[in-house]
This record gives structure tokens, sequence and C-alpha cells, in this order.
């Protein structure tokens, strides 16, 4: 078999749809450029008749502080006196409704809306800079880096104020070296409440008290983590808001006439707690005012904003402490706080509402001509439109100006309605696009799609090392791809990687193409058939195709790809239906009885043809559908909810156990997350038994036997362990911590040395050398079901290979056929060899990944064993039914129906396991998983969230050659099994099962290379779907919220599924290179 | 009584003669034997005993032929308008009737007049399954039979509908309409045209499987009812926020659609195809 080149071209074909996908990425992925100037007091701002005066005027406060209480929603802070059965983040926060009652003038609560991405940092970085984080940003959150953009930290160190921060650490990496004094706290590890805030709460009194600071700044993380850990119906919620209670009354109390107090919260949170996304109940914050001396107008003499956008928070606060407005800034001043005209005394030349609302309008406009002289993006027209805005409320403003009068209204409204079409324009163009690359993505998407389909249609060409080699294409790409850069040098001056690459992957591409179609051409000339791209299209089967056509259009539609789950439900049923139907119209479902006209059975007159067996194999495959629509129907209800699907409960077994607070019902629970490891582990060791693969002294037995059980032990305990209320063992709590850490490390060192044993040894056969062959005119070598009693006592099915014997006929005593004396060689497990070591990897993987979710989703994955398993034996089963009929195909060849329901079940089943392919719905949980005190590092968390991510497609990758091996396994042997002694007139007719692949070599390695080419090509096309689909609605309104993520986890969830089917395939070549070799050292063992 | 379809060989006339000979005697007596209750050995007997083709008992099939065909397409004509009478009428009868509003009752009245026309019209042309006794208790327990396949076809419609993805417990009573719905535009022409007999529906619905033009079109308007109420489900999940959205008008609109396109489909697909369509003995 050819191992390399088949490993090397499936290689290949994945890195040309990761060049594809690289190259789409880049293009669509929005990038905002980073003005990187500063503005400074003496700036003079176009138009610049009034020089010197950016920071004009006499600072209304001299000290800020600045309370962020992370995740603080906006319902969290209002106060509902009539409600008497307050949920435990309801009324919680009285002291802000007693405040704005009390004393209307000096405080204001407002609703503050945050711009999507609402996770932390991104918020962060823009109610500093004023500015709009991009989409790219959302990555970020575990590296974040310093600032570079002009920001409000950064004008106050410059303007000579002391700031000192406490909280959250992110803060001190987005702001290195920026703060007078800084007392950080780690922010990584969600499931401590109360690090950060204690630490907080120790030093922030005494730091009010004492003089040393004029911004103070204290970031809490207690209601977010709350918030992550429990959800915000925890009574763990009440506690924690209490507390920011009590705090803020303490500052209240602690603060002096010249400061000035704000509340805020960064982002809001869903009802489960988390955030990200950009629905109302995750971008609606807090914002509360408070000033000891009176600020606002009384309530209702003005018109005030409901909501506040949180940019806004930046210009108000740089011209309330007397500094210049952030040089990116594009938020708008918070009017009601700056005085409607000046003081009639004139004592205080504090800035009114116009004169605030004029710096402001001119200091946008003075980033918007910089950023237009930048970058290109922002389109002419809307541009010449705001300049030309903008340029009319100048001169009118002047004009009033030079009159001495006082500004209309309509010229404030002038300037808020130029600063609010400012900020619109700057949302819509910084979703700004590269066509050409997501085009050339396309393109090599389309084209790697193309080449997988074609390999998979002429795999003996691709695989068997008949056809074209992959040597001049690459040589080709190279070329392409450093001719691609010689044009780049010589136009542009300077190259890009990604030109490179897609110069190279399409290049390559085109020329395997062209040379496998020539040769397929060719190939089939000899046979006087027609070829060429009409004969690829006509030999592809249409209705499996059509599902995966339904499936990839499904990506185009918002609507579908919401409803997800379900689409996947309904189009993996139709096509397991479809299987019956198809056999049915075939005329070999139920074959009615024997023809009399007709031979019975054509050829071979095998036992296997007989009408029962055939039947038999019938009600085995309408059994497996039955498995296979049951499972199917209760995967939906495991899964998680989008905010988008209204009526939908999320299932209740995603909750992690230590949420559960019913104790009884918390036991239920974990009895059967426990009952569905125990079935996870059962059943794979069961069917490794009845294969006859648990026997013998191999190191990948001893994995079977000794490391999975062990490893599935230490998972259960962990979840035990991780469910224990914090409370309720104190004196064991050093034990409970140390447990927490050791025993899933022990899990996942577990399973490394399993994996790695199993890579070491995978064979899983037994040896058994029978000194006395039976009856004497018998074969030499039979089937022994039931005959020796340690067989027996070991439950064993023995296997017994065909081929061996003729290998030893021809190796030992090529011409000595006497049956005399000789010994014959029992190989338990022998049969499905390769199955084997497959299916072991399948089970120490998915106990790894199963540890890394919440317990419940144990249930999902026994679910998904026993759909994969009726897939596999409908997959068997249909191919014994047309195998029976005599209709016997040439190779291996694995049809599209299986592989496309494969992958269907694989989607399934993503949903299944709680994910969603949405950003907020990442379950970040899993990085913590024997690091619970957090990582240094960025790679491990990110590794762990993948895996976690994940994990169906990955357990479907990695048994995707099953779909090769299992009709061979379930293969129908006629009559003769579980009968012992009947073997012996059908010895040309016994089992060899996988061994048959070792026996044409050719066949398998074309087989194997074709399964993969399917399974790639069917993977692929939803990658390329789904680019298409962010690519055509790419100005859609649910683009950011839909397409774009759904995109981000398609192709992801290939590269982790790619990467594999790789690794898979890889394990089958070294089953085969250890068979080989087993094979050779029996040879020369025989005794002469 | 194993039968094939199989491609005319258009080149060779004598052969095709014959073939042709052979299948419109055989058809014939099909025709005859339903009626009057001939025994199987019967048909085989007369179908091979038959005279040597000749041209003119080849023109004696082709008309015949044209006239089965004919027959089927009025039939078909005739079930096509019941359903457009049982959409037209309650209008002019009840108050308030809407096909959106008041779903049920057209679905109700669609099956009933569909059910009702269907049965008399397999009953007065008489294609129907050969009885093999005409006792009245070997109908009673046919009938009995057939009511029993009936509702279990029901069930199972409304089984696989629900792992479709319905709703298992809201709108039981729809998706169990949508069910009868389906039954009526299939199993209930299987009963009448085979009979309460699983086998010969396992055999129908095959390559191989149809006897006569009736068995083609039964073939057809199935899988069109099938493929109808299939491709209905379709717009449901889009968030349009259309009456015909709501569950299971987009099912039941499309089984209806896609059974009068099968009724159509049915007698134009075997006229076209009625060179190369022959129903013939081994």
């Amino acid at each position: 078999m050819r191992r390399l080149p088949v490993l090397m071209l499936l290689l290949w074909v994945c890195a040309t749809f990761y060049v594809g996908i690289y190259l789409f990425v880049g293009g669509f992925m929005l990038v905002r450029l980073e003005v990187n100037r500063s503005s400074s007091c003496s700036d003079v701002l176009p138009p610049g008749d009034e020089a010197g005066r950016f920071c004009r005027g006499e600072p209304r406060f001299r000290r800020a502080v600045l309370l962020i209480i992370d995740a603080l929603k906006v319902n969290f802070a209002q106060f509902d006196p009539t409600n008497i059965m307050p949920l435990p983040f309801e009324n919680k926060l009285p002291v802000l409704q007693e405040v704005t009652a009390s004393r209307p003038t000096q405080s204001r609560l407002f609703a503050f809306r945050a711009d999507p991405p609402t996770t932390t940092m991104q918020r962060i970085k823009g109610f500093t800079t004023g500015s709009l984080p991009t989409f790219i940003d959302v990555g970020n959150n575990f590296a974040s880096n310093a600032i570079l953009e002009d920001n409000l930290v950064h004008q106050l160190g410059e303007a000579g104020k002391r700031v000192v921060f406490m909280g959250d650490d992110t803060w001190e990496s987005l702001f290195p070296k920026k703060f007078h004094r800084s007392l950080p706290f780690p922010s990584f590890n969600v499931k401590d409440l109360h690090t950060v805030d204690d630490g907080i709460l120790k030093h922030l009194y005494p730091t009010l008290q004492s003089s040393d600071w004029d911004v103070l700044i204290a970031h809490f993380l207690g209601v977010d983590h709350c918030g992550h850990r429990f959800g915000p119906n925890h009574p763990a919620m009440a506690d924690k808001l209490t507390q920011m209670d009590g705090v803020i009354r303490s500052v209240i109390r602690l603060i002096e006439n010249d400061t000035l107090l704000i509340v805020m919260g960064d982002h809001g949170m869903t009802d489960t707690g988390d955030h990200g996304g950009e629905s109302l109940k995750e971008t609606d914050a807090a914002l509360f005012l408070y000033s000891p001396t009176p600020l606002f107008p009384p309530p209702g003499s003005q018109v005030e904003p409901e909501v506040v956008p949180q940019t806004d928070l930046v210009p108000t606060l740089a011209l309330l402490l007397g500094i210049p407005i952030p040089y990116s800034n594009i938020g708008q001043v918070l009017l009601p706080i700056f005085p409607q005209d000046t003081d009639p005394a004139g004592t205080q030349s504090h800035l009114t509402q116009a004169e605030a609302l004029w710096i402001n309008a001119k200091q946008v406009n003075r980033f918007l001509e910089t950023y237009a002289l930048m970058a290109k993006d922002i389109s002419p027209e809307s541009l010449s439109r705001l300049r030309g805005r903008f340029a009319g409320l100048a001169a009118e403003y002047r004009e009033v100006l030079r009159e001495g009068g006082a500004p209309s209204p309509a010229l404030l409204g002038g300037l808020q309605e130029y600063l609010g079409a400012v900020r619109d324009v700057c949302r819509t163009t910084w979703a700004r696009f590269h066509p050409l690359k997501m085009l050339s993505g396309l393109l090599v998407m389309a084209t790697a799609c193309l080449v997988t389909l074609t390999a998979s249609e002429l795999p003996r060409l691709a695989g068997a090392g008949e056809g074209p080699s992959l040597a001049p294409p690459l040589v080709v790409g190279v070329l392409a791809g450093g001719a691609a850069v010689t044009v780049q040098l010589m136009s542009v001056g300077w190259a890009e990687a990604g030109w490179f690459l897609g110069a190279a992957a399409f290049a390559s591409q085109s020329v395997y193409l062209w040379r496998l179609l020539r040769a397929g051409r060719g190939a089939k000339a000899s046979q006087a058939q027609r070829w060429g791209w009409r004969g690829l299209l006509l030999s592809l089967p249409c209705i499996p195709l059509l599902v995966l056509f339904l499936r990839c259009a499904s990506l185009l539609s918002d609507s579908y790809v919401i409803a997800e789950g379900r689409v996947v439900t309904f189009l993996l049923l139709s096509l397991g239906l479809y299987v019956p139907l198809r056999l049915n119209w075939d005329g070999l479902l139920f074959t009615p009885s024997p023809d009399p006209q007709k031979p019975p059975c054509p050829f071979p007159p095998a036992a296997s043809c007989s009408p029962s067996a055939a039947r038999r194999e019938s009600l085995a495959l309408l059994a497996c559908l039955g498995v296979l629509a049951a499972s199917a129907y209760a995967v939906p209800s495991l899964a998680a909810c989008r905010e988008e699907q209204g009526d939908c409960e999320p299932s209740p077994l995603l909750l992690p156990l230590s949420r559960v607070q019913d104790s009884r019902a918390r036991n239920l629970r974990y009895a059967l997350s426990v009952a569905s490891l125990a079935a996870w582990t059962g059943l794979l060791r069961l069917w490794l038994r009845r294969c006859g693969n648990l026997n013998g002294p191999g190191p990948a037995v001893l994995v079977a036997r000794w490391v999975f059980p062990l490893a599935a032990v230490s998972v259960g305990l962990h979840w035990a362990v991780d469910a224990t209320p914090e409370d309720t063992f104190r004196g064991l709590a050093d034990l409970i911590a140390l447990s927490l850490t050791a025993l899933p490390r022990a899990a996942f060192g577990l399973l490394g040395l399993g994996a790695a044993l199993l890579w070491l040894d995978p064979l899983t056969v037994f040896l058994k050398a029978r000194s006395l062959a039976g009856p004497s005119p018998a074969p030499r070598y039979r089937a022994s079901t039931g005959v020796s009693t340690q067989a027996e006592l070991r439950h064993l099915i023995p296997q017994l290979y065909q081929h061996m014997r003729l290998s030893l006929e021809d190796g030992a005593q090529p011409r000595a056929p006497g049956a005399d004396g000789r010994p014959s060689v029992e190989a338990y497990g022998l049969g499905t060899v390769y199955s084997a070591a497959l299916l072991l990897l399948a089970g120490l993987l998915g106990l790894g990944l199963l540890l890394l979710h919440p317990e419940g989703v144990s249930l999902a994955f026994v679910l998904l064993l026993l759909e994969a398993a009726a897939l596999l034996q409908l997959h068997a089963s249909s191919s014994n039914l047309v195998a029976l009929q005599g209709a016997l195909m040439g190779g291996f060849s694995v049809p599209w129906v299986p592989v496309i329901l494969w992958d269907l079940a694989a989607t399934q089943f993503f949903h299944g396991t709680g994910h969603l392919p949405t950003f907020p719905s990442i379950q970040w949980g899993a990085a913590f998983v024997g690091f619970p005190k957090g990582h240094s590092g960025t790679l491990l968390p990110g590794v762990l969230v993948t895996l976690n991510t994940f994990s169906s497609h990955i357990l479907f990758a990695v048994g995707c050659p099953l779909l090769l091996f299992w009709p061979l396994v379930c293969e129908v042997r006629g009559g003769q099994r579980g009968r012992g002694h009947t073997a012996d007139g059908d010895e040309g007719d016994e089992t060899v099962m996988e061994m048959k692949l070792r026996e044409r070599p050719a066949d398998f390695s074309a087989a194997l290379l074709q399964l993969a080419m399917r399974f790639l090509f069917v993977k692929g096309a939803q990658v390329l779907a789904s680019a298409l689909a962010a690519a055509i609605l790419r100005r859609h309104l649910m683009v950011w919220k839909v397409f774009a993520p759904k995109l981000m986890y398609e192709a992801s969830g290939f590269v982790v599924a790619s990467v594999f089917i790789l690794l898979s395939f890889a394990l089958v070549m070294r089953v085969d290179v250890a068979v080989n070799s087993w094979f050779k050292r029996l040879v020369p063992e025989q005794p002469r | 009584m194993a039968l094939r379809r199989r491609y005319a060989d258009q080149t060779a006339k004598t052969r095709s003669a014959v073939s042709c000979c052979g299948t419109f005697n055989f058809q014939d007596s099909v025709w005859d034997s339903r009626r009057e209750g001939t025994s199987l050995t019967d048909i085989r007997r007369l179908s091979f005993l038959a005279p040597s083709c000749s041209e003119t008992s080849f023109r004696k099939g082709a008309v015949m032929w044209d006239q089965e065909i004919k027959g089927m397409a009025s039939a078909h004509v005739i079930l096509a308008g019941t359903i457009l009478m049982a959409t037209v009428m309650p209008t002019i009868l009840l108050q308030n009737f809407s096909v959106y509003q008041t779903h049920l009752v057209w679905l109700y009245s669609v099956a009933g007049l569909v059910a009702a026309v269907n049965i008399a019209l397999f009953w007065l042309l008489g294609v129907g399954p050969a009885a093999k006794r005409n006792s009245l208790g070997h109908k009673v327990s046919r009938l009995i039979r057939c009511c029993l396949y009936f509702c279990l076809s029901c069930l199972f419609f409304h089984v696989v509908v629900l792992l479709y993805g319905a709703p298992l417990l809201q709108s039981v009573l729809e998706t169990f309409s949508l069910a009868v719905l389906l039954s009526t535009f299939t199993t209930l022409r299987c009963l009448c045209l085979l009979g309460p007999n699983i086998q010969a529906w396992i055999r129908v619905f095959s390559r191989d499987g149809a006897m006569s033009v009736w068995d083609t079109s039964l073939q057809i308007t199935t899988a069109c009812s099938i493929m109808g109420a299939w491709l209905g489900a379709f717009p449901i999940p889009l968030d349009w926020d259309r009456p015909w959205q709501v569950w299971p008008i987009p099912c039941t609109l499309g089984a209806t659609l896609g059974f009068l396109s099968g009724l159509v489909i049915a007698p134009a697909w075997i006229h076209w195809h009625r060179q190369h369509l022959t129903y013939k003995t081994k």
C-alpha cells in the first residue's frame, strides 16, 4: 500500500484549503486603521480662528473616581419599589435610586450602550479612546496588548494628573506604565468571584482618603465572574450586587466637592450570564454620575438622552477634567452636564453646551480629515456630505459668535446631528472588505473542492499510484508563487505572504487537476468510454449530493443558520430514509422469494446468498435506521439556544453541576453523567472484546484494558469534586483544590500515555499456536469458535486468516502440502485490527473531550456513539445487501451517502454538545479544566477551548476511516458463524474481514484516499458555501451576527477536522506498517 | 409473479412486436381477470397461449393501451377537480372559511373528498386487487384490515413527521391531520389498488415492480405527494412571518400541490414513455 504518497496528497489538499481560507478571511475580516496621533492643548483645530483654545476654561472637576463594575447590566441598577419578590439580581442597588431621587441635580442614571463586540478588552478600548472597535479584535481577548491610539489615560498622564488604578489586570496590559500607581489583580479565572474585588476594597478607601491621586479607576470583576459562573439568577449574584451597593455608598460618602463619581458597567449580560454579542441585553449597561455639588439641570427642564452611547463618556470626561479630547474620538459630549449658557455672574468660566459641542465637533472633524487622508475606505460621497455639513455649521457658529449672541437650539441640534452622522458613517465603513482577496480565496477553495471531487471519482489514479505524481504541481506552484512575489515587488515594492500562497496553491491545483483529468481520459479511453467533464458529472449520484447542496444552500440564509440544528437533523433523516427507499427501488431490500426462472445465486454459489441472510440484513438495516432516527430526534433537545431563537429553552443538562442548587437534582444529574460515562467506556470495551481485540500482552491491549477505564474513573471523580459546593467541606478545601488540579491532569496524562502507546504498537492481535490440527482432512487453519476452552473463557471470537496460510505455505514449506502435524495458527482480533486501533483512539479522545465539557454533555456523547454506530451499521448493511445480490463492486469504495451522513451527524452533534456558531457561546470554562488557577500563556487555553468547541467534528473525523472498515467487519458470513464445526467444507469462503484490504494494497490505498477526499469535499463545500454567504451578504443586516461567526466556525471546524482526519489516516497507515512487520515476524517463526 | 419493465429494442422490429403482442394480450386478460376473478394461472395460460403476433393485434394492443392511459388520465382529472371542489365548496357553504385560518376544515374536506372519490373511482373502474374469494366474511375482514392499515399508516406518518422535527406536544392535532392527509394521498391509493398487502406495496415501489399503468401512476403520485410535503417544510424556518408559514400549512399545501402535480405528471409521463413501457410477465 502506498502510504506516504497518499498522506502527502491529503496534506497538500488540506494545505490548499487552508490557503483559500486564509486569503478569504484576510479579505473579509474588518480592519480599522489606527490613527497614531495624540491631541494636545496647544493644537489648533480647524477652522483655526480661535487658537489655543482646545482645552480652554476652568476644568469643572479636579478629580474623578471611575468605578467600573464589569457586566453591570442596566436592569441591575434599576430599583422597583413595587417588586416584593425580587429575583437575585433585582433591587440590589437601592443606593442609585435613593441618590437620584433625593439629589436630582447632583446625580443621574442612564442606560449606557456599548458597541459590539461586548468583550471587556474591547470595551475598555472603546471608552478610553472614544473609537469603535472592529470585529477582528474579538480574538485578542487572551493576549490584550497595549493601546497605541490616543486615549484618556494617556491624556491624563500628559496633563500631569496622577492616575491610580486598581482591579482587572487587563488595564495593566492595555496601558503599561501609564499609571501613577497600579494594583492589578488576575482577571482570567472566571471561577474566582472575590480576589479582584477584595483586593480593590482593601486599597480603595485608604487611597480615597489620601491625597495621592487625581483620577482613581477601580474595575470590579465579581459581578461578571458571578454571571459567567452561576448566571444572574443565583444567590451569589445578590450577594455581589449588595456588596457593590455598599461600595458605592461608601465612595459617595468619602469623595470631596471637587470630585466626580462615575459608576458604570462596561457591558451587560445575557440571561445565562454571558456576553460578547450585540443583543440589547449584552450591550446595555448602567451609567451613574454623581457630583457632591449640583451638576445637572433640574429634571424635566431639558431633553435628556434615554440611552448614552459608551463612546460619549470620552469627550465628556475630557472636557470636565480639562484635558484635550483624544484624537480618534468620535463620541459626543453628554450635554446635560454642561450649563446651557455662561454663568451670568461670570465668576467661573465653565464650558457651555455650545462651546463643548463646538470643540467636540471640531475635534471629530479633524479626526475625520486625518483618517480620510490615511485610509481611503470612507466613501467620497459621504465624506463630502459631512464636510459640507461641517462647513455650514462652522460658518453659522462663527456668525453667532461675531454677533455675540447665544447659539440657537437649532444650531446645537445641527452640531449633534453632525456628530451622530460621523459616528454612523464610521460604523458602516469600518465594515471594510478587500474584494480581490476574498475572490481569490473563494477561487482557491472552489478549485480545492474540484480537486477533491475529481480525485475521489478517480481514486485509482490518485491513490494507487497509477496517476500523476505530486511533484510537478508543487514545483509549478512554487514558481507561480515566486512570480506573484516578483510582480508585487515590482509594482508596489513589498510582498505579502497571502498572495504568494494563493498563487502557489492555485497553480499547483490547476496543474494537478489537468494532469489528473488527462490521465483519467487516457485510462477510460482504453475502456472505450466517453470521458471528461460530462462523464464525471454523470457518474455522480444525484440525491446524496442534492442533500449536500441543500445543506450548503442553507448556509446562505440567516434563518437557516439560526435553525441549523434542526435543519441538519432534517437533512440527516431525509438522507437516512433515502437508503432503504433506494435499496427497495433497486429490489435489494426484502428480496421477494427467489425467482424460479433465475438461478438463485448467480455467483459465487456461497452460503451467503440465502434469502434469509438478505432478510436478516434488511431487518438489521431498518433497526439501525430506527436507532439513527431516535438518536437524531433526541439530539436537538440537548442543544443550547441562540438569542435569535425566541421560543427556545436551552437544555438543562448544559448547566454545570455546580450551578444546580437543588441537591437532589444535582445527585440525579451526577448519576446520569456517570452512567453515560460508564456507557461510553463500557460499550467501546464491549465491542473490542467481542472482536477479540482485548487479548494478549501488547501495549495497545494494555491501553484498552487499563488506561481507558482508569481515565474514565478520574473523569468521573473530577466531576464529583468540581460539583462540590465551596462551603460544604471547609476542612477539605486544600484537598479539593488539589484534586481539582490533579484529577483532570491525571486523566489528560493517562489519555496522552494511551495515545502514545497506541501509536508505538497499535496491534491488538493475540496469536495462539495450536499444537494439533483438527480432524485430519480438515483445513489446517480454521475458524475455531468455541473449540478452545481458554478461548471460551476469554470470550474470544477467533479470526482465521486465509492469506496467512497461503503465505505460510509459500514461505515455510513450499512443496509439502501434507497436513500432518502442522500447527495451525489462530490470530485473535486480526480481522478488526485496523478498526480496533481507530476505535481505541476515538474512545480515548472522547474521554478527553468529555472532560472539557459540562458533565451533562456526557449524555450527548453516548448518543453520539449510538448514532455513529447506527450510521456505520446502516452503511454496512446496505453494502451487504448490495453485495448479497451479486452486484459486487470492484474496490472497497465508500459511497457518498454514508460520507455525507457522517458529516451531517458531526454538525448535528456540534449542536448536541451545547455549542452554537456564535461567539458568546464559546465555553471558556474548558480552559480551566485542570488549571483552576488560570494560565500564563495563551496557547494552552486556546487549544483546550478549541478542542472543546469542535469535539464532535474531532470525533467524527477520527472515526471517518471506520466507514471503510465497517462493511468488512460486518460482512455476512453465510451461515457458518457461531456454529463451531461447520467450517469443514467452506474453506474457500472463510472470513478474513479487514485482512481483505491487506490482500489488495492498491485497492486499499485507493479506497482510503477516496474516502478522505470525499469527506474533505463534503467539509470543504460547506466552508466554501459559508464563505460565499459571507461574501455575497457582506452588507446584510445579520452579517456580523450570523454569517461572519458561522464562517469562522466552519473554517476553524474544517481546519481542526482536517488535522484529525490526517491523524486518523496516519494511524491507519501506522497499523498497516505494524501488520506488515507482524506478518514478516510470523513467517520465519513457523517451525519447519 | 415477477414482472419487469424493459426497454424495447427499437431496431429489432420483430422482437418488439412479439413483446408488445404478449404484453397487450396480457393486459387484456388482466383487465378481464380482475373483473371476473380469474385465477393467476389462467392469466399466465392466456398470455402464453396468445396467438402469434400480427399487425392487427399490435394495433389493437395500441388502442387498448391508449384507452387505459385515457381512463387513468380522466380519473386523475376527476381527482384534481375534487381537490379544487374541496377548496371552493366550503367557501360557499361556510362562513369565515379560509384556507389559512380554518386550515383543518380545509384539510379534512380535501382528505375526505379525495378519499371518497378515490374509492369510488377505483370501485367503478374495477382496478382493484383480484379477490381470491368472494365470500362476505372475507370481504368484511378485508375492509377491517384496510381500515386498520389506514390508521396504522396515519400513525406511521405522524411518527415520521415528528422525527423530522415537528413539535412533540404542541399542535398534535395539526400534525396528525397532516399524517391523515398524507395517508389519504398515498396509503389509501395503495389500499384501493393493491389491497391490504404490504408485500405488494413493497414490491410496487421498486424499479421493476409496476404491473400496470395504475401501478406506475401510484408510484408517481405517492412520490410527488411525499416530496411535496418534504419541500413544504423548507419555508417554515424563514423569518417572513407570513400566515402560510404556520405549522403545518406549508407541508399540507406542499403535499396537496405535490399530489396535484403527480396527477398531472403520471399520465403525461406514461404517455411520453409508452414506447418504452412494457408490463410483461416472465
